[in-house]
């Protein structure tokens, strides 16, 4: 299996570390309750069909990636950087409408558990999906 | 026998070999089978459940009958098959699986007994006693079947792994990879091309016919030495391509020494290699298959294709007079090809009732073959035939029932293949392996112009693929034959049918695998075993599942292929492993103190990748204990220096460092005072911990965090997640610096004067306090000296740049033993954190919060952090959870163990009674005792009291008491004097 790593360019699967569903970078916020975090940490859709799951560059550049991958014809459909993903969502204003100050970490709203099984008709994680971004053009790899 | 004017090979170079331990002779180029062959020998196997005597069925690598065991002692290596084997000097063979010889095997009782030995005799017998199942019943077939044996000694041989990358891998260098690699080179496209066999060619190495007007070997090595002159082409004999994976990544296995006499030691015996392709071709040929009819596994009954194999390319013939038996062309030509050769053929048996006359030989239409006799080689055969039956007398007999092509590749990634009624065999499906090509007789297309014509066709698609593009190729004359074929999967009559000759499956195991209701084709496999052997079933999977489906009523393609998985060839786990044997399994790191540590004697223990001096015995000491206690006296008392390089450091800087180690740590670190330490315990987002170390704030913007040994590189994924994924604005980098630091403990109440020898301006108690870091100069370099212990004495931990840490070592060493103290390893360190109730990860195994470790007040209330939700679900923060305790045993010179576990006093040491466990020990010289630290249910409550020890595995069981974890100084002052 390989895999392209924005910074570095296709390399082999084994430089990667696996860790899991993209489910990990939607941290609850301060106060979310008991169930808010199990779901969290435990509860996962398992889909045959696309999905979309963070590996670390750890034999590499150390850059946490965000992959979309078919999980029955194991093609990979897209790569981006954890970080940029990240960067790219909306940065909510603070209690003065000031948008300047970056904002803490797991901003991100507390979701509510979901549920595991997907009404028929739905793609295979129960939402829309998201229409992948054209991969960032590698650069030259180092030597 | 060897026929004279016929083979590929030089018989100018002869070569001697040994075959169950008689000297022979044959040709460069022979393969074992047909050098033996040729010398008459044409029993060289026994079967692997009836011990049947067998010989070759096929002339090439999907043979699954003559297997032998090629080499002595370490080298011995069994199942090899005797058709691929190429002979050479040293090249020592034979037979296996039969006592006392080939020829007389006394095991061939079993084949009288046949018939209680059906498939899954074992289910339905040798059931009572029970316990004789596993004593004797299971160890005595295990004995009386089998293939070959391993020596059970150490491969001491050299193995090789190799990665290579190109546009277009092609796979077979028949006509059809042929024509593929040279459409792919001419394009421009990098081009690896991989055979399984010692000469590219294929079918063209066996067939007598014409390409672009010369015989058919010689467009061969025209074609291959035109390819080996392009820069841009690699080709690779006695290479197999055995898997295809994602991504266009193929495995390979390259036997590159098998076929030497006397290869050089560096020489590796097999390479693996993984090869990534833009694009790949098959082009893998076809195997010959069987027809299954009573006793048709008796040597001398071998693939007509085979015959003219080993005629046409070895010269070989494996008798005197030949029948054939089939339902396609092939028994004609094969027959046509011997009696140019001179050799007697004695009828063509072609089952289809319209088959053609001949001038050369006798054609008997309509007819099948019902027997076979001769044990050990044949000796004639019956035919029945439309006018009745009759008995002709023949040694040899090929067998054509078709041609199934090798699509195995192509169904790897769990493709299935499609049923072509008009060839009555399996093809390839495209796109089942995304970037795979099907070509030539791998894909169903049997003619040679055809298999040229469809190489170029998948070279062209492949190109595409690749990003190229290729002129229109010019595919050179060649036969174009049909291919007609009726299909004929048994004959039905007295006696056994072989289908897996590998395995000893026959056509009645099948139908009774059918019977029994096993009647999927994956349970039928399982059943009898058919197609499991290490031939994989190549020569008997499609005419096992037809008789499947015609034994439970279905057509073939309802029936269906069992899955296809890699390896498609027998892999050697020396060469799939190449290079991870003995100190290859993992990377040795070591310390700068290593060599120093080396030469003083002290055994190197492995902490993770790391060696770490387990003590420093001196002259006169007789164990480790007492090394031990030396070493952990001296640091009580005087001063002992250690190496703690291989703990994890971790360089974090920028404006948002501060509350970034807020956000990771339980607690507060943006408060920390510029130039001071401070522990701090981690968890995982579950509310586990996850690390637990000293964190020093060397400037406004700058730290320098501590983690445990094997847990560095953990931290450091964890970090970067955070960082990456929670906190991808803020201004925070990190950077692993383990490795540029060397860093020692120097710690003992002569710690600081130790310490102030070597430094520029000396320290005292104001100039660093406890849990202080200062940046010092030490004997002229640069230093971070920090005032931390781990032993619990006065202590501190001094940092230089690795490059010095070599010639600091032993100068601590030298001034520490100066002032009657020294070095100190890791059961001494072990000893002083015990004492002191300082835990490791054998406490904080993963299943630990802060708050079982007590250290529940260093959770803040007052910011968020990782864990922190997690960590107060109700069960983790339950009263009854298992609490960090200290363990006494009660009764002097008991010896607690670590695993062991805690009862209360008069309880059944069992399972539902239990209390708790025991995480580390120790023997304290300091307190004369027995330590061990562990987890008790409430245990902080239960101080003082008295429970039961029980290790259930080492039979110790005494009496406890429990104390609070720190035995040693509770107060904590000799570290702060």
């Amino acid at each position: 299996m390989r895999l392209t790593c924005p910074h570095c360019g296709e390399r082999d699967r084994r430089e990667f570390y696996y860790y899991g569903a993209e489910d990990y970078l939607h941290r609850p916020g301060p106060g979310a309750d008991d169930a808010a975090w199990d779901a969290y940490l435990h509860l996962r859709d398992n889909p045959a069909g696309v999905t979309r799951d963070l590996w670390y560059h750890e034999a590499g550049c150390s850059a946490w990636l965000l992959v979309t991958r078919n999980t029955v014809t194991h093609e990979v459909l897209d790569t981006v950087l954890v970080a940029d993903h990240q960067r790219r969502k909306a940065m909510p204003a603070n209690e003065d409408g000031d948008q300047r100050e970056a904002p803490s970490p797991a901003a991100t709203p507390s979701r509510a558990p979901r549920r595991k099984k997907a009404p028929a008709g739905e793609t295979p994680t129960g939402t829309p999906p998201r229409r992948p971004r054209a991969p960032r053009k590698p650069r030259e790899p180092r030597t | 026998m060897r026929v004279e004017g016929r083979g590929l090979l030089d018989r100018r170079r002869t070569v001697g070999f040994r075959f169950d331990g008689r000297e022979y002779v044959g040709f460069e180029g022979d393969t074992l089978a047909s050098a033996l062959l040729a010398e008459g020998v044409r029993v060289m196997a026994r079967s692997f459940k009836y011990h049947r005597p067998r010989g070759p069925l096929t002339a090439g690598h999907e043979e699954p009958s003559a297997l032998v065991t090629v080499g002595q002692g370490e080298a011995q290596v069994p199942n090899v098959r005797a058709t691929v084997q190429e002979i050479h000097a040293t090249l020592d063979a034979r037979s296996q699986n039969r006592w006392p010889s080939v020829r007389f095997d006394l095991m061939a009782v079993n084949d009288l007994l046949s018939p209680f030995f059906s498939a899954g005799f074992y289910y339905k017998t040798f059931m009572w006693p029970r316990r004789f199942w596993e004593g004797l019943y299971e160890p005595a077939i295990r004995r009386a079947a089998g293939l070959g044996a391993l020596s059970g000694r150490h491969n001491a041989d050299h193995y090789e792994k190799a990665f290579a990358y190109c546009d277009v891998l092609v796979i077979g260098a028949g006509p059809a990879g042929l024509m593929a690699a040279l459409t792919a080179a001419r394009a421009g496209a990098d081009v690896i091309l991989a055979d399984e066999d010692m000469m590219p060619g294929g079918r063209l190495l066996a067939e007598v016919e014409e390409v672009a007007g010369m015989p058919g070997h010689l467009w061969a090595g025209e074609t291959v030495a035109a390819l080996r002159a392009m820069p841009n082409v690699r080709v690779m004999t006695r290479t197999t391509v055995t898997g295809a994976y994602d991504h266009g990544t193929y495995g390979a296995l390259e036997r590159v020494a098998l076929h030497l006499p006397d290869p050089p030691a560096e020489l590796p015996r097999e390479c693996f290699w993984r090869i990534v392709a833009k694009a790949a071709v098959m082009a893998t040929g076809a195997h010959e298959r069987l027809i299954a009819f009573p006793s048709n596994d008796r040597p001398g009954i071998m693939q007509a294709g085979a015959l003219r194999a080993y005629l046409n390319r070895w010269g070989v013939v494996p008798g005197r007079s030949v029948a054939l038996f089939g339902n396609n062309d092939g028994i004609h030509r094969t027959a046509r090809d011997l009696v140019a050769a001179g050799i007697a053929v004695v009828a063509v048996v072609d089952s289809r009732p319209g088959a053609p006359a001949s001038p050369d030989y006798e054609v008997i239409a309509g007819g099948t073959v019902t027997r076979t006799e001769g044990r050990l080689g044949l000796r004639s055969l019956t035919v029945a035939t439309p006018s009745g039956e009759r008995r002709i007398e023949a040694d040899v007999l090929g067998v054509s029932g078709g041609w199934n092509p090798a699509l195995h590749l192509a169904c790897h990634m769990n493709g299935r293949p499609d049923w072509r009624e008009d060839i009555a065999a399996f093809v390839p499906r495209p796109g089942m392996v995304p970037g795979l090509f099907a070509a030539g007789a791998a894909n169903g297309t049997f003619s040679t112009a055809g298999s040229l014509a469809d190489g170029a066709r998948a070279a062209g698609e492949a190109l595409a693929l690749a990003g190229l593009r290729s002129a229109k190729p010019e595919i050179p004359k060649a036969e174009d034959g049909g291919y007609s074929v009726a299909p004929l999967w048994e004959v039905r009559g007295r006696g056994r049918a072989w289908l897996d000759l590998s395995n000893d499956v026959t056509t009645k195991d099948v139908r009774l695998a059918a019977q029994e209701n096993y009647r999927s084709v994956e349970h039928m496999k399982r059943y009898t075993t058919q197609g499991m052997a290490p031939d994989q079933g190549k020569t008997s999977n499609v005419a096992a599942l037809a008789i499947l489906a015609d034994a439970t009523g279905r057509t073939i393609p309802e029936t269906g292929t069992t899955t296809f998985r890699p390896p498609y060839a027998p892999v050697s786990i020396a060469a799939m492993g190449a290079g991870a044997q003995g100190k290859g399994f993992l990377p040795q790191r070591f310390t700068t103190s290593h060599k120093a540590a080396v030469e003083r004697g002290a055994p190197m223990i492995e902490a993770g990748m790391w060696y770490r001096a387990s003590y420093f015995p001196r002259p006169g000491e007789r164990t480790w204990r007492e090394s031990c206690d030396r070493e952990v006296r001296a640091v009580r008392t005087r001063v002992g220096v250690a190496d703690v390089s291989t703990l994890g450091k971790i360089d974090i800087q920028g404006a948002d460092a501060p509350r970034f180690l807020d956000f990771v740590y339980t607690n507060t670190f943006s408060t920390l005072p510029v130039g001071r330490v401070r522990y701090g315990v981690m968890l995982r987002e579950d509310g586990m911990v996850l690390d637990d170390g000293t964190s020093a704030r060397l400037g406004e913007t700058h730290y320098v965090m501590s983690t445990t040994t094997a847990a560095a590189a953990l931290v450091m994924r964890h970090l970067e997640f955070v960082k990456q994924a929670h906190c991808p604005h803020w201004d925070v980098h990190l950077i692993s610096v383990t490795e540029s630091w060397a860093q020692f403990a120097v710690a003992g109440p002569l710690s600081r004067n130790l310490l102030n020898s070597m430094l520029a301006s000396p320290v005292d108690d104001a100039a660093l306090p406890y849990m202080g870091v200062a940046e010092v100069t030490l004997m002229g370099v640069r230093a971070r000296l920090f005032r931390i212990s781990f032993s619990g004495e006065l202590g501190f931990e001094v940092a230089v740049p690795s490059r010095f840490g070599e010639a600091l070592w032993r100068d601590l060493v030298a001034r520490a033993e100066a002032l009657g103290g020294g070095a100190y390893g890791m059961e001494a360190l072990n000893v002083l954190r015990i004492e002191k109730g300082f835990i490791t990860h054998a406490e904080i195994h993963g299943r630990v919060t802060a708050d079982d470790a007590g250290l529940g007040g260093m959770m803040s209330r007052k910011k968020d952090f990782i864990g922190r939700g997690a960590a107060q679900r109700e069960a983790l923060v339950s009263p009854d959870r298992e609490q960090l305790v200290g363990l006494r045993p009660v009764q002097p010179g008991r010896d607690l163990t670590a695993g062991g576990h805690l009862f209360e006093k008069g309880a059944q040491p069992v399972r539902e009674n239990d209390q708790g466990y025991v995480t580390s020990v120790c023997h304290s010289p300091t307190l004369g005792s027995s330590l061990g630290l562990g987890f008790l249910r409430r245990g902080r409550a239960r101080k003082g009291e008295i429970v039961r020890f029980v290790d259930h595995l080492r039979h110790a069981d005494f009496l406890v008491e429990v104390t609070d974890p720190v035995f040693f100084d509770p107060e904590g002052g000799r570290a702060r004097g």
